[in-house]
C-alpha cells in the first residue's frame, strides 16, 4: 500500500465520535475509529519516522522511496 | 516512624501483613523491588500506603491497555477474526475510558486507544502464539500465588504473587510475555536493564513452579508511548537454574531484612537510590526536614495501598 492509496484522516468524524456518548455509537461508528489509527499508523510507517537503521535502509533502496509494510514486518 | 499507626485499608481484600504486625509475608515484585530499592520507599509505599497522584496517571493507563491488549487475546484464543477481536476489545475500553481525561500528554485516552490499535497492526501476524493451558482455557492475565519454604511464622511461609500477562510459545519454546509501556526509546539498553530483573526472575520462578511449564524467560513487548505515535519493541531475557536459585537464596535474606526493620520499626532512607530511573516519587519528600513531610506528601500524594495479594 503506497501513501498515495490512503485517505486523509477526518479529524472532525472522528472527535464528534469521542464526543458522544459510548454506548450509543455502533459497530460501523468504532470500526471506523479503529480505520482511523490504523491510517494513522500507515502514515507515520511510510513517512520513515520511528524505523529501524534496518528499515530506513530499506526504504533508502526502494526505487519509489516507498516501503512495503509487509517488508520490513510492520 | 516508630510510633506511625499502622492501620491499612485493603477494602474486601485479605491483608499481605501478619495480623497487627508490619511484617509482611506476601509478597510481589512491586512491594520487594520497593524494598530492594530504598527501606524508606518501602516504608512510604506499603506501610503507609502513599501514592504520587503522577503515578496514578500511568497506573491507570497501563491498566487500561494491559486489559484491552487481554480482552483481544482472550477474543482470538476463542477463535475470533482479527477484526472480531480489535472490534471486540476497542468497544469495552472506549466505553471504560469515557470520561477519563487525565492531564498528561503523553498518557491519554487518545494514546491509549491509538497504541492498542497499533500494537495489533504491528503484531497482526505474531508468530508468538498463546498457550492453552491444562483445562484448555488460554494462558492470559493469570494471577499466581507461591508458597515459598521460607517461614514468616512457625506456621506460616512467605508467599510470593504477581500476574502475568500471557505465557506463549514462540517457535516452540515457552515465554512469559509481559506488555510494558514507557516514554523513553526502546533501545538495547532498555531490554538490557531486565536481566538481572527482580519482577523477570520472579515470573520465570512462577512459571515452572506454578503453571509447570518449562518457560525459557520473559518475552517483553515495549511500547513507547509519545504524543504523535506509539512504537513497539520485542525483546527476550532468559534465566538459568542456577540464576532462579540464586534469587531464592538472596530472598530468604530479603525476608530476613524486611522482618528486622518491621520489628525495629524504622526503615532507613537509601540515599544512593534517590536519583534512579529519573529520580524517585519521594525525593521532593525526602529531601525535607522530617517535620513537614506529612504536608508535603498530602499535597502531592494520595492514599492507595498497594495490596499484593488484590486480584487484577
Amino acid at each position: 500500500m503506497s501513501s498515495e492509496d490512503l485517505p486523509e484522516p477526518n479529524p472532525v468524524l472522528i472527535s464528534d465520535l469521542f464526543a458522544r456518548d459510548p454506548l450509543s455509537l455502533t459497530v460501523t461508528d468504532r470500526r471506523r475509529i479503529i480505520e482511523h489509527y490504523r491510517e494513522n499508523r500507515a502514515l507515520w510507517v511510510q513517512s520513515g519516522k520511528g524505523l529501524t537503521t534496518k528499515q530506513a535502509a530499506a526504504k533508502k533502496q526502494s526505487p519509489t522511496g516507498k516501503i512495503d509494510l509487509a517488508d520490513i514486518g510492520l | 516512624m516508630s510510633d506511625f499507626n499502622f492501620q491499612p485499608d485493603y477494602g474486601q481484600h485479605p491483608s499481605p501483613f501478619l495480623e497487627g504486625s508490619c511484617v509482611q509475608y506476601a509478597w510481589d515484585s512491586t512491594s520487594l523491588g520497593y524494598l530492594k530499592e530504598c527501606p524508606r520507599k518501602y516504608y512510604l509505599t506499603m506501610l503507609e500506603g502513599w501514592r504520587s497522584k503522577a503515578d496514578s496517571v500511568h497506573f491507570t493507563f497501563g491498566i487500561h491497555f494491559h486489559r484491552g491488549l487481554e480482552l483481544y487475546d482472550k477474543a482470538k484464543a476463542a477463535g475470533a477474526t482479527e477484526d472480531e477481536a480489535q472490534e471486540a476489545a476497542f468497544k469495552i475500553i472506549f466505553e471504560e475510558t469515557a470520561g477519563w481525561n487525565p492531564d498528561h500528554p503523553q498518557k491519554t485516552r487518545d494514546t491509549l486507544l491509538r497504541s492498542l490499535v497499533w500494537y495489533w497492526e504491528t503484531y497482526r501476524d505474531d508468530q508468538a502464539k498463546t498457550i492453552l493451558l491444562a483445562d484448555g482455557s488460554p494462558a492470559v492475565e493469570l494471577s499466581f500465588r507461591l508458597e515459598t519454604e521460607i517461614p514468616c511464622t512457625p506456621d506460616r511461609n512467605y508467599i510470593l504473587s504477581g500476574h502475568m500477562d500471557r505465557i506463549v510459545d514462540f517457535g516452540g519454546l515457552r515465554y512469559i510475555m509481559d506488555r510494558k509501556t514507557t516514554g523513553g526509546s526502546l533501545s538495547s539498553y532498555y531490554f538490557n536493564q531486565y536481566n538481572p530483573d527482580n519482577q523477570i526472575t520472579l515470573y520465570t520462578l512462577a512459571g515452572r513452579a506454578v503453571y509447570d511449564i518449562p518457560v525459557q524467560g520473559v518475552m517483553i513487548d515495549a511500547a513507547q508511548i509519545m504524543v504523535g505515535f506509539t512504537t513497539f519493541a520485542r525483546g527476550i531475557t532468559m534465566r538459568s537454574n542456577g540464576q532462579l536459585e540464586e534469587w531464592l537464596t538472596d530472598l530468604d535474606t530479603w525476608f530476613t531484612t524486611a522482618a528486622y526493620y518491621a520489628e525495629r520499626r524504622h526503615w532507613p532512607m537509601n540515599e544512593k537510590s534517590c536519583n534512579n530511573y529519573g529520580g524517585c516519587v519521594f525525593k521532593g519528600i525526602c529531601n525535607q526536614d522530617p517535620a513537614v513531610r506529612e504536608s508535603f506528601l498530602k499535597t502531592d500524594f494520595e492514599k492507595k495501598y498497594w495490596n499484593p495479594l488484590e486480584p487484577r
